[in-house]
């Protein structure tokens, strides 16, 4: 008789896939409020609020890319159904393919191959939110100054010197002491990281809207600044989801 | 009597979703006017004829079209001529695009609202299972739809009962947050109690004779955690009738999973070894062990793997008669078509209890099957299985706090302390006074609280409450005083809970008047479906924040808290248990309010724990607030001054308990 003398824990694949399928839930009934109230008003089911994306990005970390891509994909392209009956083409790309792949699979990926902590080696999860929230605000503070120069017209490359005064300064005053209660490395990585996903999901959002009809110029501006700064936001409550959730889903046999 | 099914219900679930889903693709090649309206006006046709109509919900459809309209034209391409509007560019062109997308846009939609406003989930099912490869993924995802708008139904009643404003669309959008962390720790309990479900009813033969034999087991949910079980040794043979003992977190429900496989395919880990019905429980998968033992989880709700009544039986029973008999021998035989969500509480037991008859398996495990039942649900539970076990002899472990109901059958009691057995002995030197004071299965008498009561403090007047079209409170008056302790009492699904969720402001009626002096608390049956935060501080300072309580008075309320129900101030109540829990939720609930609801507060609880929750009771009556306990037991209701019994949505009795 097989008796084991040390403690042993062997999950079954299936509490991964539902997992998986009822995350694509949450992230359909989150989403269908979101398309609802929240979308475009040119491109439907371009949420300028998308809280999902929290959610799509600590899918496709802890679940792995594929099941990760099958919950955020999955969900989105629901929560489009049910909001305005998108099932066409302009909808795929922008619901299940950008959700998908790009808000769930890629920070996956990118997570993988630079080996990053999810927990960010952190004691308190509010410690992420209030770096990532201060990560934020210092690039849309190196934004604006950059955006300055339309005004002042400083000739090249003194147009360079307000952002590069606002990051400098920026960094002591408005980082602080984030980095004593964090593994900065693997936090700022993940910031790039949640901030490249949303990047590459506005992209495809504005295709989709070109597959609708939309001039690309057009359809780059609107949605895809919009869908670019909503996912980014939410994006960052998914970073603070995975230090406060990680560890218990590890232990749950969910979590890789 | 047939009813004429008229709209997308006149199509088959298929033919529904193939008419939907071309609507939604093609509709973006309509590119010109006359077509835009033809389609249009066949979204109207196709809605107005429909049996549902959501007026809230089809209002996104005419604002979608008019900005898509009003942005179209105003972003108008320069190039096609036309004026300027501010900085804008107004041209016919623009205005033609702009009318097209939006007239077609609504047309889409009222055709997809439609659908969804016709299509059930069943039948969401129906449509989408022929896709075989696809097909258990369609009943994992329907049923977490399920389980997923129970849990944010739950959530948002919790917090609007916490004092959360959800009046307008910024407040719902900020209130989406708080909900949002709140529901993944939800969703990882409900992929555990749902795996299961999948697993258990996977249709397996039985194998073995019911024998059962523990080897040393020692079990853990975590390594951060202490041991749940140390070293258990048991052997039990097959067709014996286990009774097993122990207080409020002494491991009983925890050696009941363990037997069953739970641990460690969903949950836990464990050493030793576990042989059940001849099987490995390690080396052997959870479907393969489903089908020689069964373990019977206490949130019935939970142990679905169907959509509706008619599925989920259908899983596990041999045949369709098998089937429908069982659902008979439970008294709910008329409610096969029914959704699962639509069930009361009690309801629901009874068919995770007709499911248990309709299978084959050589081990019963039976988690606190009784305690929600009615006192005629016991009775016809204890019926069927007496019954049962004549056709199908077979192992049974149950823990249970209705001992007296269930002594005749039992052969051998086991007792567990602190995660060891202390006790394995035969029924007569069991079920003593002593014994059963010491597992805290007796509880003491209590004579009725008597306090004066005072002015009235919250009303119902002629309320009506219909849930998903059907009707639950048929004109419900009751009033409560300062001081005063009421006790609802009635037959599963007669509406207690939806009045008492309608009192507290978490249900709106349709018609009639609902007011209350001052705050309401409310605990659920099911408490840990209100836990909203990850440690029991933020748990109990989570409403006294809503409220704007100043930081000392915030701080005085969370160490009483705290102090009451003896927690770590920072563990997580995720982590508790259920008794724990419900004490959490108890004391969490009493911040400023004027009014308590007790849904079933003795459910989980030993005979100490209901004891300290009467003694709060107790004092807060004496500070003049009024309590309401709804519950089936009756030695609860005997400490009431009033009894209330509701039945079929109304009052049939309101009145002094000595005349009840």
């Amino acid at each position: 008789m097989a008796s084991s003398k040390t403690y042993v824990a062997r999950r079954d694949p299936v509490l991964r896939y539902t997992f998986a399928g009822f995350l694509a839930v949450a992230i359909a009934a989150i989403g269908w409020v979101m398309i609802t109230v929240g979308s475009s008003p040119s491109v439907k089911g371009a949420s300028f609020i998308w809280l999902p994306a929290a959610l799509q990005l600590v899918a496709g970390i802890w679940l792995g890319p594929w099941l990760g891509a099958v919950a955020g994909g999955l969900g989105a392209y629901t929560a489009g159904i049910f909001a305005y009956g998108g099932w066409g083409i302009t909808d795929i790309i922008q619901n299940p393919i950008a959700g998908g792949f790009a808000n769930a699979m890629l920070p996956a990926l990118l997570f993988r191959m630079l080996r990053l902590d999810p927990t960010f080696g952190c004691k308190d999860p509010y410690d992420v939110l209030n770096g990532a929230v201060r990560v934020v605000v210092l690039a849309l503070a190196v934004m604006a100054a950059g955006l300055v120069n339309i005004v002042l017209a400083l000739p090249s490359p003194w147009g360079l010197a307000l952002p590069l005064i606002v990051l400098v300064v920026g960094v002591p005053v408005i980082l602080g002491n984030v980095g004593r209660n964090l593994n900065m490395d693997h936090f700022v990585l993940a910031v790039d990281i949640a901030v490249v996903a949303c990047g590459v999901s506005a992209l495809i959002g504005a295709f989709a809207a070109y597959v609708g009809g939309k001039p690309i110029e057009a359809a780059l501006i609107d949605p895809g600044v919009g869908w670019f700064v909503g996912d980014t936001v939410s994006a960052v409550l998914g970073l603070f989801l995975l230090p406060l959730y990680t560890l218990r889903l590890r232990q749950a046999g969910i979590a890789e | 009597m047939k009813t004429r099914k008229r709209g997308l219900s006149f199509l088959s679930p298929r033919v529904r979703l193939v008419v939907v889903f071309t609507s939604g693709c093609l509709y973006i090649f309509i590119n010109n006017i006359p077509g835009a309206i033809l389609f249009l006006l066949v979204g109207i046709v196709i809605y107005l004829v429909g049996e549902n109509r959501n007026w809230k919900l089809v209002l996104a459809a005419p604002i979608t079209g008019a900005m898509m309209f009003f942005y179209n034209v105003i972003f108008s391409a320069r190039g096609h001529g036309g004026w300027q509007w501010l900085v804008f560019t107004v041209n016919q062109a623009g205005f033609e695009r702009g009318l097209v997308m939006g007239t077609r846009i609504i047309g889409a939609m009222l055709i997809s609202f439609a659908w969804l406003l016709s299509t059930s989930l069943p039948e969401m099912y129906e449509g989408l299972s022929w896709i075989k490869p696809a097909e258990p993924w369609v009943l994992t995802i329907l049923r977490g739809v399920q389980i997923i708008k129970r849990e944010f139904v739950a959530l948002t009643q919790s917090l609007i009962i916490r004092g959360l404003k959800w009046d307008s669309p910024i407040a719902s959008i900020r209130n989406l947050i708080p909900l949002a962390m709140a529901i993944i720790p939800r969703v990882i309990d409900n992929t555990q109690k749902g795996a299961a479900a999948s697993l258990s009813h996977t249709r397996t033969k039985p194998e073995g004779n019911g024998d059962l034999i523990l080897n040393d087991v020692h079990v853990r949910y975590s390594p951060l955690l202490p041991d749940v079980l140390t070293g258990i040794n048991l052997r039990v043979d097959g067709g014996e009738f286990i009774y097993l003992a122990g207080r409020s977190g002494s491991g009983k429900t925890t050696l009941l999973r363990v037997v069953g496989g739970i641990i460690s395919s969903i949950m836990g880990e464990f050493m030793g070894s576990v042989t059940a019905s001849g099987m490995n429980t390690m080396n052997t998968s959870l479907a393969k062990l489903s089908g020689s033992v069964r373990y019977i989880s206490p949130d019935p709700f939970a142990s679905f793997h169907g959509l509706t009544v008619g599925q989920e039986i259908t899983f596990l029973a041999e045949n369709e008669i098998s089937a429908r008999r069982t659902l008979e021998i439970m008294g709910i035989g008329d409610l096969w078509e029914k959704e699962i969500t639509k069930l009361s509480g009690g309801q629901q037991v009874r068919l995770v209890l007709a499911g248990i008859l309709a299978s084959t398996a050589k081990i019963l495990l039976f988690d606190s099957p009784m305690q929600e039942l009615d006192p005629q649900g016991r009775q016809e539970f204890l019926s069927a299985l007496k019954d049962f076990l004549v056709q199908n002899p077979c192992t049974v472990i149950i823990a249970d706090p209705f001992w007296s109901e269930i002594k005749p059958f039992v052969t051998r009691v086991v007792t567990l302390e602190k995660g060891t057995i202390a006790q394995d002995v035969l029924p007569g030197e069991f079920f003593t006074e002593e014994m059963l004071s010491r597992y805290s299965l007796l509880r003491e008498f209590r004579p009725p609280m008597s306090v004066i009561p005072g002015e009235i403090i919250a009303k119902m007047d002629n309320v009506y409450v219909e849930l998903d079209g059907t009707a639950i409170l048929n004109g419900i008056s009751l009033d409560l005083r300062e001081g005063e302790l009421v006790v609802v009492m009635g037959p599963n699904g007669s509406g207690k809970t939806t009045a008492m969720l309608t009192l507290a402001g978490a249900i709106k009626p349709i018609k009639g008047n609902v007011k209350a002096r001052g705050g309401v608390g409310y605990v659920f049956q099911n408490a840990s479906l209100q836990t909203i935060s990850m440690t029991v501080n933020d748990e109990l300072s989570f409403s006294p924040k809503i409220q704007h309580w100043d930081s000392g008075r915030i701080e005085a309320f969370v160490t009483e808290g705290i102090d009451w129900t003896g927690l770590e101030p920072l563990s997580c109540p995720l982590d508790l248990h259920p008794s724990e829990v419900e004490m959490l939720a108890i004391s969490a609930s009493t911040a400023g309010i004027q009014v308590l609801i007790l849904d079933e507060p003795t459910i989980g609880l030993d005979a100490d724990g209901i004891a300290k929750v009467l003694d709060l009771v107790q004092a807060l009556i004496q500070k003049g607030i009024a309590v309401v306990i709804v519950t089936h037991d009756q030695q609860v209701a005997k400490t009431a001054s009033r009894v209330v019994i509701i039945n079929m949505g109304k009052i049939t009795y309101d009145g002094p308990v000595v005349n009840f």
